[in-house]
């Protein structure tokens, strides 16, 4: 599980740290960062998976475009992350990106054992590891099955910005993993129904539960694509993906997404409120925990980190200020990302508020906002 | 001075902000909106408001609601509004309950900014004259239909621009919505102690 995150230099993360749990809510206005750390957990999943190459790709997505600006040199772009492996020992992996040719490359990338301060794992540039990463460890490195339990923890992060217009897209047969935008749910569902059937059914129930009415989840090929739709009691065809409602169509995808990771997996979810009706929040909310904290429906158990602008959606959540990090950017311009649970308490001296905490956030008293000096 | 100054909408925010500068010429002032309008959010959120005011040590806490026609015909003061009353009651039992917590020694002033009906009879009232009072009995909704339009447009230009010929109609003419005069009575009186 990841347990903090430190950003220096990367586009409004100046010098940014956040602490994860289970289950992490973020709220924050348009242009506060909140993207940008899911961005930088995509990177480092990314990073984890494949080096510098499939984190960046050729430019001009280089390094170079999301490096901070304006706040004097900043050579190379660092990020640490905390992690709380199976074994339940801590970890700081560090990773420090420059610039060369308009590619981002390692700069400094090491492992430490946080219980002794022992780096475990280190980038040796006399001796650069073939893969590119000490993420990737060779058989006779030592430390190996360590540094194979954060890699493992690390490559198993991914950020989604679920699309439904990619969601309800047909896909060839071989494609059978949902993609950042949702691209590939057709294909996730065909590979599940055929190969993991009881996971399928896991699927289907947990949609009838949340859309009542839901008779069954189809999937068909036509043209040498694959397709999926929802059929409803009382019909005999399935409605196909691209007439299901938004709302719907990111319901299906969230579940592929929660249902389809992998033990331990780190899930990311922009505007999770997305498409959704006020009356399906407390569902999602309830969908995400269970998720989090029990696993869904015997799957293990994951962690799951979203991010939201609706204020309803944080008032349904009722008491749970804990999980919510409210992130703000500082006078300076940079993020800054702190727990509602200590935030309430500063600006409000108590740890519950009167009204609904969506709408105590919505008023802006969580929030210092000076519009005017009249002088 | 700072002040936190809470609102029901933007246009009454601006409104506030320039009757504040008035009084205050040096004053810094945190702006605060209810996520939607209606008595039922301003006595929801009004506790911690007035928390938000004591733990941030502001010096003044403005309130605004519209008195809606909650004002008795004959009344010689706004605050014989029984949702004024409501208001303040809920103001002071808060503040008492915070006395002296949160490191603060100094205690917190509220004012309430209840213009009757809606702060779009002073605006009214600042563009066509006549007595203040009469706009007060005006119904709301034609009030507000008659300043932004219907649907309304362009709030915040309108109200700028409303907002600086109330200023001025105020230095002109002596007829002020009594809702306007309790309200700057309270400023004065507070600057002047």
């Amino acid at each position: 599980m990841l347990e903090k995150l430190h950003v220096h230099g990367f586009r409004t993360l100046v010098d940014t740290t956040i602490s994860f749990d289970p289950l992490t809510i973020m709220i924050g206005k348009n242009g506060v960062g909140k993207t940008s750390i899911l961005d930088v957990l995509q990177i480092l999943g990314n990073f984890a998976r494949g080096g510098v190459e499939r984190a960046f790709g050729p430019p001009p997505w280089s390094l170079g475009w999301q490096r901070t600006k304006g706040v004097g040199e900043i050579p190379v772009v660092r990020f640490e992350v905390e992690v709380r492996a199976a074994n339940n020992q801590q970890y700081k992996y560090s990773l420090a990106l420059g610039e060369s040719y308009g590619q981002a490359s390692v700069k400094e990338e090491r492992l430490i054992r946080v219980k002794d301060h022992v780096p475990i794992a280190q980038y040796d540039f006399k001796n650069r590891p073939k893969s590119g990463s000490i993420l990737a460890p060779e058989p006779s490195w030592p430390n190996v099955a360590e540094i194979e339990q954060v890699a493992r923890i690390l490559r198993s992060v991914v950020s989604y910005e679920l699309n439904p217009l990619q969601i309800e897209q047909g896909i060839d047969s071989e494609h059978r993993h949902v993609g950042r935008d949702g691209y590939g749910v057709a294909g996730f569902l065909a590979a599940t129904r055929d190969e993991n059937r009881k996971m399928f059914q896991k699927l289907e129930g947990r949609l009838k539960q949340l859309r009542p009415g839901t008779e069954s989840i189809d999937v068909w090929a036509a043209s040498g694509r694959l397709f999926w739709g929802l059929r409803d009691r009382n019909q005999d065809q399935a409605f196909p993906a691209c007439h299901v409602s938004w709302g719907d169509r990111q319901l299906v995808g969230l579940l592929c997404v929660l249902l389809g990771a992998k033990a331990s997996s780190t899930i990311a979810l922009e505007e999770i409120d997305r498409g959704f009706h006020h009356s399906r929040y407390q569902s999602v909310i309830e969908l995400l925990t269970e998720a989090a904290y029990d696993g869904l429906d015997g799957q293990p158990k994951i962690q799951v980190i979203v991010t939201t602008h609706s204020p309803s959606f944080i008032s349904k959540l009722g008491d749970r200020s804990r999980e919510i990090r409210l992130v703000t950017r500082n006078p300076g311009g940079g993020t800054v990302v702190k727990s509602l649970e200590e935030v309430v308490a500063e600006k409000l001296g108590t740890t519950t508020t009167t009204a609904p905490l969506g709408e105590v956030w919505e008023a802006g008293l969580l929030e210092d906002v000076v519009v005017s000096s009249m002088s | 001075m700072r002040i936190l100054l809470a609102t029901e909408g933007e246009s009454d925010e601006i409104v506030a902000r320039r009757l504040l500068e008035r009084v205050y010429s040096n004053s810094v002032v945190q702006p605060k909106r209810m996520p939607a309008r209606g008595i039922a959010v301003v006595l929801r959120l009004l506790p911690d408001i007035v928390r938000a005011a004591h733990f941030g040590h502001f010096d003044l806490l403005v309130v605004h609601f519209d008195l809606d026609d909650t004002l008795p015909e004959n009344a010689l003061h706004s605050g014989d509004s029984p949702r004024r009353q409501e208001v303040a009651s809920q103001i002071s039992t808060t503040m008492r309950s915070l006395r002296s917590s949160g490191g603060r020694t100094d205690s917190l002033t509220a004012i309430l900014m209840t213009p009757a009906q809606s702060t779009d009879a002073w605006l009214r009232w600042a563009l066509l004259d006549g007595d203040g009072k009469k706009w007060e009995n005006k119904d709301r909704h034609a009030m507000k239909r008659a300043v932004f339009g219907d649907p309304p447009r362009k709030i915040i230009e309108t109200a700028v621009a409303f907002a600086d010929r109330l200023i001025v109609q105020m230095a002109e003419c002596d007829t002020w919505p009594r809702s306007l005069r309790d309200f700057l009575d309270e400023l004065e009186a507070l600057k002047k102690a």
